[in-house]
């Protein structure tokens, strides 16, 4: 089969400022409506030779740097906060020109900007095969939006070249095109329309529509009556029976209810099970997991990892969270100054060595360091670990539920809390938060602290004698586990009643 | 669409599109003006039904302008506030200021519709891809429309006054294709520039209002053989170099007299009519990738 879409080294830039923007633009059109074509190449071939050479340069340099960094962050990287260093698993910019499938004809650098202009997507390049579902993750402004709408013609890339096969529809802004005052049924036909469809066939089509959006007798209300989700409701129902071949999804699922969104999902595996591409742009890990394959992540225009769902929301997400952890430590840098500071958390097995991978039912304890800056009196503990990508809490222990209290003496301390039988079950990306706090809960003697993330093998049987494959797994453990505290020398642990657990 | 569409089945947008400026795509042109036909009739509809949706009076808003234009020069020109010489055995004054009206609000509508119509679908154009004449020939569907709906002004004007022209009036459908084109031309030309400044809509109402008087509107030509001072030649040649002028000495002569001079004049606005168009469509259609990013 011929790939559904082929992106070859697709680079844009846009202004950052209107005014520029304007007589940028004014110029490019003038360019582009006056001097012949025959000129514009040479002269933009001869730049781009310039700064192709100046760009193999920068990007060797770039990857000395960034495997340098890497390497010192996994130098500096604790033992026993468990996770392999994310940073090996993504390609440097280096291997991304080694590969031959990528091959960069036109690679950007900051010299061909004009002044406040930013490349918003630089030598983006893949291919998606049909029936492919493919999600498309990065933070805001990382050039998901631009690479949309590059692929549904909307702009013109820079450099480089989008091809596609078949009919390709892109949901980026459901119910463009509506006119409040017109009626649901008419503004269906002119977005279909829009979206290229003769009125024949949009009247053959026109009940499966409706039936889709569940808009009911709405259909002939004026859209400006409609609810925010009806709207989306009616535009994806369009879009949806528009028989697409190709299908970009940005983040729209989000906002029609959860019974819409199941159906939403359903037609979209429906899609691609008959052979259709899908790719979608979503910051729901839940949705890009369900509905996609492979994932592409992109980091300020550039391609930063393409491969297994897993691997890359995984790493997407390990990267988000030390980036929040970064601003946080930044912010606490600036801000208030507790009573004490935790300084670092991490998993031991049950002889007190860092353990980098955590065993179900095995003894684990966690351990806490931290800093008190001053005699802390009746200190409250608190551990919560939560599953990355799962809602609430996995399991939590707490000095307000079994009743302890520190009194802690100015210096450096470790507190650690001992688990017989970790309860930590199926294999997870686990995250652990701890905080401290005064008696009564209110005031906080410490920024809560969250560690990186850890993952938890489920070696061993549930019950003695059931086989290891055939444990059924569980998120929550369902059994009460025993844990305790153990405070250092310089701290007294005192407990006003016995634990209940 | 506007990438090339391969043998092979496959769409591809590549940088800033240069096959756009190629002899060819004047081929690629028609077809999406075809392609598209049906999208730009369901926009005219759609804006029309929508126009007078909350509205009382509806399409009577459209019929305001000329008749106030009209009555208030009639007005003037009874009262002699305003002294216009009607040459000998013209038509009635308020036939003749109701069609210069009519006319010269036909293209000024058009034009500025067409200027202004890619700016106000910003919100389309930014999201959904397709070939962006479409949003300036809606725009000129409406103008046309709205143009016919003052038609019937004059219609009623002509049984009220109980003045017949001549049947040969309605040769000018013919003259008309080219004035249309030459609106359309300047939309087309106007709109792009008009997505980043929209000083140039405002620019080009300002110079519709205050052009209508320096054009054969609400009064007749001076006649350069009488004319006796610098004053009346400047503005017999102010009129003169105006294309829109000799559109309308065409639409006075055609109701008046049933014939039609197709004197230099006209010649040469017709000419410049269709070249405009051209121009304007071909330059709309090599710089349309840029627009969405700007808008």
């Amino acid at each position: 089969m011929p790939p559904a879409i082929i992106v070859n080294d697709v680079s844009k830039k846009f202004a950052r400022s209107l005014k520029r923007g304007m007589i940028y633009g004014l110029s490019d059109m003038a360019r582009m409506a006056l001097v012949p074509r025959r000129w514009q190449s040479e002269g933009a071939e001869a730049r781009m030779r310039d700064a192709g050479n100046e760009m193999r340069e920068t990007s060797c340099g770039m990857r000395d740097a960034s495997s340098a960094s890497t390497e010192s962050e996994s130098d500096s990287a604790v033992p026993g906060s468990l996770i392999a260093n994310p940073g090996s698993r993504i390609p440097t910019p280096a291997s991304r020109i080694a590969d031959p499938e990528s091959r960069i004809s036109h690679p950007v650098t900051e010299a061909q900007l004009r002044p406040t202009e930013f490349w918003a997507l630089r030598n983006v390049s893949f291919t998606l095969q049909p029936g492919e579902s493919v999600g498309l993750l990065g933070a805001n402004g990382a050039g998901k939006s631009t690479l949309f709408s590059v692929l549904s013609g909307i702009y013109a890339p820079t450099y480089g070249k989008v091809s596609y096969r078949g009919r390709l529809q892109a949901l980026i802004a459901l119910g463009a095109g509506f006119h409040p005052s017109l009626s649901g049924r008419e503004n269906l036909y002119i977005n279909a329309a829009i979206l290229g469809l003769k009125e024949k066939e949009v009247s053959a089509i026109y009940e499966n529509i409706v039936d889709f959006s569940g808009i009911g007798s709405f259909i002939d209300a004026p859209i400006k009556n409609y609810s925010s989700g009806m709207i989306v409701r009616l535009a994806f129902s369009i879009a949806v029976h528009l028989d697409p071949d190709i299908l970009l999804i940005d983040e729209v699922l989000a906002v029609g209810d959860a019974a819409f969104q199941l159906k939403c999902a359903k037609y979209a595996r429906e899609l691609v099970n008959s052979g259709k591409t899908i790719v979608v742009v979503s910051h729901n890990m839940l949705i890009i997991q369900m509905m996609c394959r492979r994932s592409i992540w992109m980091d300020h225009g550039t391609i930063l990892q393409d491969g297994d769902t897993h691997q890359v929301t995984r790493d997407y997400q390990q990267f988000m969270l030390m980036k929040s952890a970064e601003e946080k430590t930044k912010s606490i840098d600036s801000g208030v100054r507790f009573a004490a500071m935790i300084l670092q958390v991490e998993w031991l097995d049950a002889e007190g060595r860092p353990c980098p991978k955590l065993t179900w039912g095995k003894p684990h304890q966690l351990a806490i360091e931290f800093e008190a800056h001053e005699a802390i009196e009746q200190a409250r503990f608190w551990v919560e670990v939560s599953a990355v990508g799962k809602e609430g809490l996995v399991m939590g222990v707490s000095m307000y539920d079994d009743g302890h209290y520190l009194d802690i003496k100015p210096g450096r301390h470790r507190l650690l809390v001992h688990w017989d039988h970790l309860p930590l079950a199926q294999e997870n990306l686990y995250q652990v938060c701890v905080g401290v706090r005064d008696w009564s809960g209110q005031i906080m003697l410490a920024d809560s602290f969250a560690s990186r993330l850890f993952e938890v093998n489920h070696h061993g049987p549930l019950c003695a004698g059931e086989p290891a494959g055939q444990t059924s797994r569980l998120l929550t453990p369902l059994v009460a586990a025993p844990y305790r505290w153990t405070a250092n020398d310089g701290m007294q642990l005192h407990a006003f009643h016995k634990p209940s657990t | 669409m506007s990438g090339r569409e391969h043998p092979d089945g496959y769409t591809s947008y590549d940088g800033i599109g240069y096959e756009r400026l190629s002899l060819s795509a004047w081929r690629v042109m028609v077809r999406e003006l075809i392609d598209y036909w049906e999208l730009i009739r369901r926009l005219v509809i759609r804006n029309i039904a929508g126009q007078f949706r909350q509205s009382f009076l509806g399409y009577i808003w459209i019929m305001l302008p000329p008749i106030a234009t009209t009555v208030v020069f009639s007005v003037l020109q009874k009262a002699r506030v305003v002294n216009i010489e009607m040459p000998e055995g013209s038509m009635p004054y308020a036939i003749f200021a109701l069609l210069g009206m009519t006319v010269w609000g036909y293209f000024t509508q058009l034009t500025m519709m067409a200027t202004t119509s890619i700016s106000n679908a910003g919100g389309l154009v930014s999201k959904i891809y397709f070939p962006r004449e479409v949003l300036v020939l809606s725009a000129v569907g409406n103008a046309i429309v709205n143009f016919l709906i003052r038609l019937v002004v004059v219609v009623l004007t002509f049984l009220l006054l109980q003045y017949a022209p001549h049947w040969e009036i309605v040769y000018y459908v013919v003259l008309l294709i080219p004035f249309t084109l030459l609106g359309v031309g300047l939309g087309l030309l106007l709109a792009p520039i008009n997505t980043m400044m929209n000083d140039v809509g405002r620019l080009m109402e300002f110079a519709f209002q205050f052009g209508m008087f320096l054009a054969p509107t609400v009064y007749p030509t001076p006649d350069i053989a009488t004319a006796n001072d610098t004053w009346q030649s400047l503005l017999f040649w102010a009129h003169q170099i105006n294309p829109v002028s000799h559109y309308l000495y065409a639409a006075h002569e055609l109701v008046q007299h049933g014939t039609l001079t197709f004197g230099p004049g006209l010649q040469a606005a017709v000419i410049l009519s269709f070249l405009v168009f051209l121009v304007g469509w071909r330059f709309f259609h090599a710089i349309e990738p840029l627009l969405a990013e700007r808008v």
